[in-house]
């Protein structure tokens, strides 16, 4: 992973000033006066519409546009790993077995954000087994991919952003940075996403904003990798990029904002659509 | 090298991995190293030409082509087989081969992370619980009331595993996927257990956990493993293994020609998946699978294999391999 500067750090500041221009533009020409939020966003994020870099290249435009009613979710492994295992990676020095640092911070999880701790609080000794081997193998994956890079800094999150006035949050996943934390150079989002030209470079722009929104300035590139494959891969972050980004939260906004024009595209995301029972063209794309 | 003994009379793994290690010759290894490069060109250009061929059909939609393991598996069996279990969107698992198979797995898994097991169906349901399994968890239930101790013999088998030092830094269902012509082809696979390699100062050591009856394609599974985490850290693995509970461990070293034939393999999967995927009419063949076929009630041959199968002794339950493609959100 070459990581050399290639922008300044000032046409980082204007690329990422001009990226919040157009957003903020574009978001008040397509939703005006709808979809204003009433107060605070709710616990349980009712009401309110989530971009996520997972909508960002979803290719049915009514799933979207009729979101999920949220609902509570049990704490499991799918949603603690990939959470755990940076905080992992933030401890490791090499010196000692990655597992040894899992157990030590499953043990000691006050260090760790309420909604960790808690779930980690509530569950029995295998358990936490189970969600220390998975944790384990997701940081040490994360490790081979980037080659024991020792200057990653592994502090990565799911980042929010509230669309102000506006009831919608844009909420974006990366793992690790080179740089500084306001101004990165490089931001590393590590998944099980496979490689695609086309989305790589939809989500480097988002994660690039959405990441750096409140930062001074967007990083010069997002690297990608995908589990298991040992490699990433990297997207520059310009003008362009960026744009297209904002073009396509724009987009879906749009969707939100007229859900009964939104088109139902049907392909292998129907299996796991919340729209499915309901839905003629999922239902007779998965055989129903 | 030194070993340890699990005190129940089983054969412990981590002895039998040493031994086999004390046998591998790294200039072996190091020449599988060296064919990395050459068969992930092979591969490459394979999948360039599948991709061409999906392209040239229309068919960009069926993109990226995944030929995950259980994929190979099939299509090595039967065609039809694999274009069926494609089509059924939610593989049902069930079935005590099945269920057996996922208990397995997470006995192994607590005796590496956490110990020695204490109550088997408490402690499974524990682990099937956190990781989402709930219909799972049900059928461990169900099973378990029916037949109560289906699980004992299992967990007791799992003892095998205990005394893996840390440094060994284990690992269940870690990830090696491979993703060629940029992505639009994937293969990838779920390593049962995983000791050493990157990251760690021990060598590599991939290890299959099988709960069925030994099978040919159980060698070949290990040898594609041999491949892709050759080709996702760099260096093959020192070793792959298959354990089955009460077996002595059935090692495997790692050379160029075992690197060579699962790259071929692999080569032939994407090629005929590709072609089924463009449209072509997939070949039947019928035999123990068909038992947990999804097309089984409509195709000609699956009929005609049930008729034959009637007086033959069979009595080891076939065991579908996972499709997990990585293709879940």
């Amino acid at each position: 992973m070459s990581d050399a500067s290639a922008g300044s750090a000032p046409d980082r500041s204007q690329l990422l000033a001009d990226a919040r221009a157009r957003l903020a533009a574009g978001t008040e020409r397509v939703l005006g006066e709808r979809l204003v939020a009433e107060g605070r966003r709710p616990a349980d994020g009712s009401g309110w519409f989530d971009v996520t870099d997972h909508s960002l290249s979803g290719r049915c435009p009514a799933q979207f546009a009729h979101p999920e009613p949220s609902v509570f979710s049990e704490f499991t492994t799918t949603m603690a790993t990939r959470n755990l295992g940076r905080f992992v990676l933030q401890r490791w020095d090499g010196s000692r077995p990655v597992g040894d640092v899992t157990a030590e911070l499953l043990d000691r999880s006050d260090d760790l954000p309420q909604w960790l701790a808690n779930g980690l609080e509530s569950l029995d000794r295998s358990a936490r087994a189970a969600v220390a081997a998975s944790v384990t193998a997701w940081a040490l994956d994360a490790v081979s991919a980037v080659r024991s890079r020792p200057d990653l800094i592994w502090d990565g999150r799911n980042q929010k952003v509230n669309l102000d006035p506006y009831a919608v949050t844009l909420s974006a996943r990366w793992d690790a940075r080179l740089g500084d934390v306001r101004a990165p150079t490089t931001l590393l989002v590590h998944s099980g996403r496979v490689a695609d030209r086309a989305v790589d470079e939809l989500q480097a722009g988002f994660v690039a904003l959405v990441a750096c929104f409140r930062g001074r300035a967007v990083p010069e590139r997002v690297r990608f990798s995908t589990a298991g494959t040992g490699r990433t891969r990297a997207v520059g972050i310009t003008a362009d990029v960026l744009g297209r980004a904002v073009d396509r939260v724009l987009q879906l906004l749009g969707h939100a904002v007229q859900p009964d024009a939104a088109e139902f595209v049907a392909g292998r995301w129907c299996t796991w659509c919340h729209l499915a029972d309901e839905c003629d063209v999922g239902q007779r794309f998965l055989g129903g | 090298m030194g070993g340890v003994d699990v005190g129940d009379g089983s054969v412990p793994v981590i002895n039998a991995v040493l031994d086999a290690l004390d046998e591998v010759d790294p200039a072996l290894l190091d020449a599988a190293d060296a064919a990395l490069t050459e068969l992930r060109s092979g591969l490459e250009e394979r999948a360039r030409r599948a991709v061409e061929l999906i392209e040239g059909h229309d068919a960009a939609d069926r993109l990226p082509l995944r030929v995950p393991k259980g994929r190979m598996a099939d299509l090595q069996v039967c065609e039809r087989l694999a274009v069926a279990r494609h089509a059924v969107t939610a593989f049902d698992r069930t079935g005590e081969a099945a269920l057996r198979g996922v208990a397995l797995d997470r006995f192994v898994l607590l005796e590496l992370v956490q110990g020695p097991i204490v109550d088997p169906v408490e402690e499974l349901l524990a682990v099937l619980d956190v990781q989402g399994e709930f219909p799972l968890c049900d059928e461990v239930v169900a099973t378990e009331a029916e037949r109560p101790g289906t699980f004992d013999g299992l967990a007791a088998a799992a003892s095998a595993w205990r005394g893996i030092d840390a440094s060994w830094t284990p690992r269940v269902q870690s990830a090696a996927a491979l993703e060629l012509a940029d992505g639009a082809v994937v293969c990838s696979g779920r390593l049962d257990v995983e000791l050493g390699g990157a990251g760690t100062d021990q060598p590599g050591v991939v290890i299959e956990v099988k709960s069925g009856a030994m099978r040919m394609s159980h060698l070949e599974e290990v040898a594609l493993y041999a491949l892709l985490v050759g080709l996702r850290d760099g260096h093959v693995p020192a070793l792959v293994a298959r354990w089955y509970p009460g077996a002595a461990l059935a090692t495997q070293p790692v050379d160029v020609g075992v690197l060579r034939s699962a790259a071929e393999r692999l080569g032939d999967a994407i090629e005929i998946w590709s072609q089924l995927q463009a449209g072509r009419s997939p070949l039947e063949a019928p035999g123990p699978w068909c038992g947990w076929c999804p097309d089984a009630e409509t195709c000609p041959s699956a009929r005609r294999a049930d008729e034959s199968a009637a007086g033959v002794d069979d009595d080891e339950p076939w065991e579908p391999e996972s499709l997990d493609d990585g293709s879940a959100p």
